[in-house]
């Protein structure tokens, strides 16, 4: 399992390189967030609607996205009066410092939106038995990526290559696109190892060990809650590559903030906001994180009488079914157009 | 039995509850203050003329993409202002140019867009425009409601402020305009309540 893990895990790295190169029949995106229509427009029509914008979320998801929607607003605006202090040289050292502490809190509320590699990570958790420290781990390799994608990205191509901020606003969409890919082709890796026979997969918090956890009561120091210490290694690999693979669709957050930061001359004030924004970010998404083993852990309490190694084994199936189905309806409604690449 | 079905009820929820608003993500990455005056002939709604303040940031953007290493209080030449005509302005026209006018509850279209300008205001990126309604709507007859939003939030459109200002109607039309939330045409999967006008003459 291991040789195939590390190809899918090189087949991601190469691919970005490769859509970078080939271009895909996926419409460029104009600087509006809107895909860029050949030819003048003969007549202005109405807005179109992407159909996946006429959804609306029932509450009390509607209510608490807006509200951090709102937040957000406040703190953009703080955000960028205080770029534009830097820019101008004056106070720079004190408005750097406010762009830190706003692009912190603003990594906090932005993933909170959809986005981020929550969703993926969750899934993941929530259908295996992992500890509350993986929850984190994974919160922040998923952060860390996300952050350094956006530097590298904005690094290479407009400090280093000089690119037009929308040409790098479409190569960030070409990376989310191949980043979606890679998820649907890790999540059914996933589902072979889930399938695989052996003790390899946990499954979703179901102890296979029932009477063995009584049996360490009163050793609290081989304590067998976690059961990762018979665990063999593939499956850091597993957690790191599906980290990883959920950062590396790049925040146009970031993005933007980096490039707006380039066109004033202060690159690394933008920089050091990206990498604070990514602290924020990982806040938030260790707290779903950690929320995805908690709910892991209530389930296999409420269905440990029931516990079979063929349940834990369905569970974890099942999550990494999830995931190759978000990877592949992501890069699908992207390829298609109903959604907007990198529209977070 | 009914635990596993519990469980298994449990785990779906969870899992779908995280799935439902990963359909698409758009948050504000552009800011615009527009001011809109609605020209009225003969009584008729006409066009509209739009001005867009476009926030700081982004307008820095843009015009480093038009002429590289352009700095806030640098001139927009005409080949600047060009080049924004060519690559941020006229595919807006293929979303209506984020304007959305209603006679009676049906929504009207528009021509072609008409004398495109770009100018500074500080170190802000000002678009003005003008959008001929197709055909002219009669605001006597019905109310006329103008919506200036993006639906898919990426960029937020608000009246510059004070928003009663925002609205400019030639006075011997007799026309009133009232700015205020649209609590009926909510975007962005129902989080954000956009802002329109709406127009009534006597």
């Amino acid at each position: 399992m291991r040789p195939l893990l590390r190809l899918i895990l090189l087949v991601c790295l190469v691919l970005p390189i490769l859509f970078a190169a080939a271009q895909p029949a996926r419409a460029e995106m104009g600087y509006f967030g809107r895909p860029e229509v050949s030819g003048p427009a003969t007549q202005a029509t109405a807005p179109v609607v992407p159909a996946a914008q006429e959804l609306t979320l029932p509450q009390p998801f509607r209510a608490i996205l807006g509200t951090a929607i709102r937040m957000q607003v406040a703190l953009n605006a703080q955000l960028r009066t205080r770029l534009d202090a830097a820019a101008r040289a004056d106070g720079q050292v004190r408005a750097a410092l406010v762009i830190i502490v706003a692009s912190f809190l603003y990594g906090v509320l932005h993933a909170v939106g959809p986005g981020h590699g929550k969703v993926v990570v969750a899934s993941y958790l929530a259908t295996r038995r992992a500890r509350f420290l993986v929850a984190l781990r994974m919160a922040g390799i998923v952060a860390a990526t996300q952050a350094l994608s956006a530097i590298v990205l904005v690094g290479v191509l407009a400090v280093a290559l000089g690119t037009t901020g929308k040409t790098i606003l479409n190569e960030a969409g070409t990376l989310e696109f191949a980043s979606y890919l890679c998820i649907a082709g890790m999540g059914l890796w996933m589902a072979f190892a889930a399938l695989r026979p052996g003790p390899r997969v946990c499954g979703c918090g179901l102890p296979h060990g029932h009477e063995h956890h009584h049996a360490h009561e009163h050793t609290p120091g081989a304590h067998g809650h976690d059961h990762s210490d018979h665990e063999p290694v593939p499956r850091r690999g597993e957690r790191l590559g599906i980290a990883v693979l959920a950062g590396l669709r790049p925040c146009s957050g970031a993005i933007l903030v980096l490039l707006f930061s380039l066109a004033n001359g202060i690159f690394a004030v933008g920089a050091a906001a990206t990498l604070a924004m990514g602290v924020g970010t990982a806040l938030t998404v260790a707290a779903v994180s950690v929320g995805a083993v908690g709910a892991n852990r209530v389930a296999a309490m409420a269905g440990a009488p029931l516990a079979t190694a063929w349940l834990g084994r369905a569970v974890a199936l099942t999550g990494a079914l999830i995931i190759t189905a978000f990877g592949a309806a992501a890069a699908t409604a992207i390829a298609t157009g109903m959604i907007a690449p990198l529209a977070g | 039995m009914v635990e596993r079905i519990h469980f298994v009820l449990f785990s779906t929820l969870l899992l779908s509850c995280a799935l439902l608003p990963a359909a698409a993500d758009a948050h504000p990455h552009v800011w615009v203050d527009y001011r809109v005056s609605p020209r009225i002939d003969g009584g008729r709604l006409t066009a509209l003329d739009e001005e867009w303040v476009f926030d700081s940031q982004f307008s820095s953007m843009l015009l480093n993409d038009a002429a590289p290493g352009w700095r806030a209080g640098g001139a927009l030449t005409p080949a600047i202002v060009r080049h924004l005509h060519d690559h941020a302005f006229m595919n807006l026209g293929h979303y209506g140019f984020f304007t959305q006018v209603w006679a009676g509850g049906k929504q009207e279209g528009f021509g072609p867009s008409r004398g495109f300008a770009a100018t500074m205001t500080g170190d802000r990126l000002v678009y003005r425009f003008t959008l001929p309604l197709k055909p002219a709507v009669d605001p006597r007859k019905e109310p006329v409601e103008i919506g200036i939003w993006d639906t898919s939030y990426y960029v937020d459109l608000e009246p510059a402020k004070p928003s009663a200002k925002a609205v400019a109607l030639p006075a011997e039309s007799g026309c009133k305009a009232t700015v205020g939330p649209d609590r009926n045409r909510p975007i962005y999967f129902g989080t954000v309540i956009p802002t329109a006008i709406r127009i009534t003459c006597p």
